[in-house]
């Protein structure tokens, strides 16, 4: 079969529409779906260290003589974000009618297979080479919110407006301290990004700011977590000894957020099938 | 010969009207309809501005109005390929003088579903990111890819039949719509109605045909996979797919219908468009109908047989609960009121043909007013549930939302309005054909 000059440029055509789209999106990345060029906060970074977290439920009072639980307020003024913005939010849990109140924080899980990050259409929230922390790229989302449809914790939380506190952030914030969720902007997604201030060698907001120590963060590679009172545990020990749990472990995202149960039972799944 | 003729001339007539002709009734509709366009946009700016902050949208509920009329809208676009397309792979020859027609809603409907996603975003600067910098994991890039292909492919397939037709007024109109020849005589590309290219255009038609169903499948699907490739109750179902896919084509006929009976009364369209044609288009959307009713069964039987406790409390919340109202309307208005109408209609010869029109019309209105309920159920009461130990969120659009969704709807008629002028709003020479043939 003859194939003449406008057979073959339609097929060119057609290949190369085909081609275009398939090629920016597939192959513009060097390995996997995560492009690690021109990502910001490259250097506030430890490459082979892997952040945790541990809650021990039995020690969280929920800080119930207050309007706001010391860690969710330590959070909202460290970031600067708006007041309903709850990075770490602390829920009054009563399962069923032969349980007793449980006070259940919630930061982002930091999964280690983060569902936020497979559905991000630009790859904006990311799971970064290194330490494997899931951020948000706030100058590259475009503000879907699939990310938050995603989330089986629902930590995201959309910027509908100015952040109100924009203003009050000095500008040196965002380059003497981890800038992570420091944002002045509307129209993109901000979450708990396990705060950066490990990276200056201090404990996150929340967790130096428990009243109880009920916080514990650390790197799992040094094994070893610390909490408000400079208390610092063999990571692997205390999880073994206190039978800790993670939370919706049946989703499969495996997070580094451990939960200690509040009675020491065993784990009572607290939460467990929210 | 003479009679067929006769009939002919009329026909040819009634579409140069249609396109030549414009009455005061036709200027008053499009000038109120691009008021409430402008209204939307004014709106919409107010949005640009002061970011989603001004819907009632919030960090529970973050998908509301928009993402049910992004839903609405590329269904209703299915109405296209569906009558074109099938019917023309099928050889069902009833069709051509509604498949222009159809074809239209497809690229329109398109262009207001992907506006109603960029409405949605955020940050509608960055929209490039998705091509410069996209993750072929992510479901709503296989939106952007099968919706940019769906779009291009029903922009052709809109065209291709066009030619005939735009390369005969090229030739035959008076000298004075100089502005239009020149227009189609660009758009014909110096088509010449021979055997050689006849065949040539057909047999493109064809392959266009093959080609942009599994396209029209596949946009759906994805439309639907950005909620079921979530874990979300309500959403996390094998079966969204094809239930979205059946439901667009079952909306996308009831608009068509709408449109129809519409264009009939307003360009007098009864010698090409009779009772035969809303007849048979009714029989197709009886049976859509009722595929729609088996779907929606099988979705909420098998959610609810299993009463596992976060599934229970949605089905009560729709069931009795605050969305109760709008569920029972999709019920009974959206599907088993219409399917008692549209069997009265196939099945009762005494009805006059007016009176057809009249209740296709009504049942149709109806089965759009559910479709778009049904949306807006699927989007928004799943947020709404509590995921952990929160109450219920009342998400309910505001006026912002609303007018905008008000601009879409106007726009999406005023364009429908400004293409009947530009082209034909038969495919004239299909029909024509056709009638050669009998």
């Amino acid at each position: 079969m003859k194939v003449n000059r406008r057979d073959f440029l339609k097929g060119m055509a057609v290949a190369g529409t085909a081609a275009m789209l398939t090629d920016l999106t597939v192959f513009s990345e060097n390995d996997g779906p995560v492009n690690e060029r021109d990502r910001p906060y490259d250097q506030w970074r430890i490459d082979g260290a892997e952040w945790v977290m541990v809650i021990d439920l039995a020690a969280c009072d929920g800080c119930v003589d207050l309007d706001i639980p010391r860690c969710t307020n330590a959070c909202i003024v460290g970031h600067y974000t708006p007041d309903d913005h709850l990075y770490l939010k602390v829920f009054e849990v009563h399962e069923n009618e032969y349980s007793n109140t449980v006070y259940f924080p919630r930061p982002c899980q930091q999964c280690e297979d983060p569902p936020c990050a497979h559905v991000c259409p630009v790859s904006a929230a990311w799971q970064r080479d290194g330490d494997r922390l899931t951020l948000i790229d706030h100058t590259r989302c475009i503000g879907c919110r699939l990310c938050q449809a995603a989330c089986p914790y629902e930590v995201r939380h959309f910027h509908f407006e100015e952040n109100p506190k924009g203003d009050d952030i000095p500008d040196d914030k965002f380059e003497a301290q981890m800038p992570f969720t420091l944002f002045r902007g509307k129209g993109v997604t901000a979450k708990c990004e396990f705060c950066g201030l490990q990276f200056i060698g201090q404990l996150p907001h929340c967790v130096s700011a428990c009243h109880n120590g009920a916080l514990y963060f650390g790197d799992k590679n040094e094994n070893a977590v610390t909490n408000a009172f400079g208390t610092t545990e063999v990571f692997t020990d205390l999880l073994a000894r206190r039978e800790a749990f993670r939370w919706k472990e049946e989703e499969g995202t495996k997070p580094r957020v451990f939960y200690l149960p509040a009675s020491s039972s065993g784990n009572h799944g607290h939460g467990g099938n929210a | 010969m003479a009679t067929v003729d006769a009939g002919d001339l009329l026909g040819r007539d009634i579409v140069e009207n249609s396109m030549l002709k414009t009455s005061w009734k036709w200027y008053a509709t499009f000038l109120s309809m691009l008021g409430l366009f402008v209204i939307g946009i004014y709106n919409y700016y107010l949005q640009l501005k002061f970011g989603l902050g001004v819907t009632n949208l919030d960090n529970k509920v973050f998908w509301g109005l928009y993402i049910t009329n992004f839903v609405f809208f590329i269904g209703i676009s299915h109405a296209g390929t569906l009558i074109s397309a099938i019917l023309r792979v099928t050889g069902a020859q009833w069709r051509t003088p509604i498949t222009r027609l159809a074809e239209e809603i497809t690229v329109l409907a398109l262009i207001f579903g992907a506006a109603s996603v960029f409405i949605d975003m955020g940050h509608l600067d960055r929209v490039m990111n998705i091509v410069t910098s996209g993750n072929i994991d992510s479901p709503l890039v296989w939106d952007a890819i099968s919706i940019s292909f769906y779009f291009m492919g029903s922009i052709l397939f809109f065209y291709l039949p066009l030619i005939p037709d735009l390369a005969y007024y090229r030739d035959n109109l008076p000298k004075r719509y100089w502005f239009r020849r020149f227009w189609y005589k660009i758009l014909a590309m110096g088509y010449k109605d021979d055997e050689e290219q006849l065949h040539i255009l057909e047999k493109n038609i064809t392959k266009m045909s093959f080609l942009i169903i599994p396209i029209a499948v596949s946009v759906h699907t994805v439309v639907s996979f950005i909620m079921s490739m979530t874990w979300r109750v309500g959403w996390n179902s094998t079966l969204f797919g094809p239930y979205f896919v059946v439901g667009a084509i079952f909306s996308g006929l009831a608009t068509l219908m709408m449109a129809l009976i519409l264009f009939t009364y307003g360009y007098k369209l009864d010698y090409y468009i009779t009772r035969e044609h809303f007849v048979s288009l009714s029989k197709l959307l009886l049976t859509f109908t009722i595929f729609y009713v088996y779907f929606t069964l099988a979705e909420y039987l098998t959610g609810g047989y299993k009463s596992e406790v976060h599934e229970t409390e949605l089905l009560h919340a729709l069931f009795y609960g605050q969305y109760a109202a709008m569920f029972w309307y999709f019920i009974f208005g959206g599907m088993i009121f219409p399917i008692i109408i549209l069997v009265f209609v196939i099945y009762d010869k005494k009805l006059s043909d007016r009176m057809v029109k009249v209740l296709i019309f009504i049942a149709s209105a109806m089965i759009n007013v559910g479709m778009w309920l049904k949306r807006y159920l699927i989007t928004v009461p799943t947020l709404a549930r509590p995921v952990f130990h929160e109450g219920w969120n009342d998400y309910f659009p505001n006026k912002v939302e609303w007018w905008i969704l008000v601009g879409q709807f106007a726009g999406f008629i005023m364009l429908f309005m400004l293409l009947s002028k530009m082209f034909p709003i038969i495919s004239v020479w299909e029909v024509e054909m056709e009638e050669e043939m009998h």
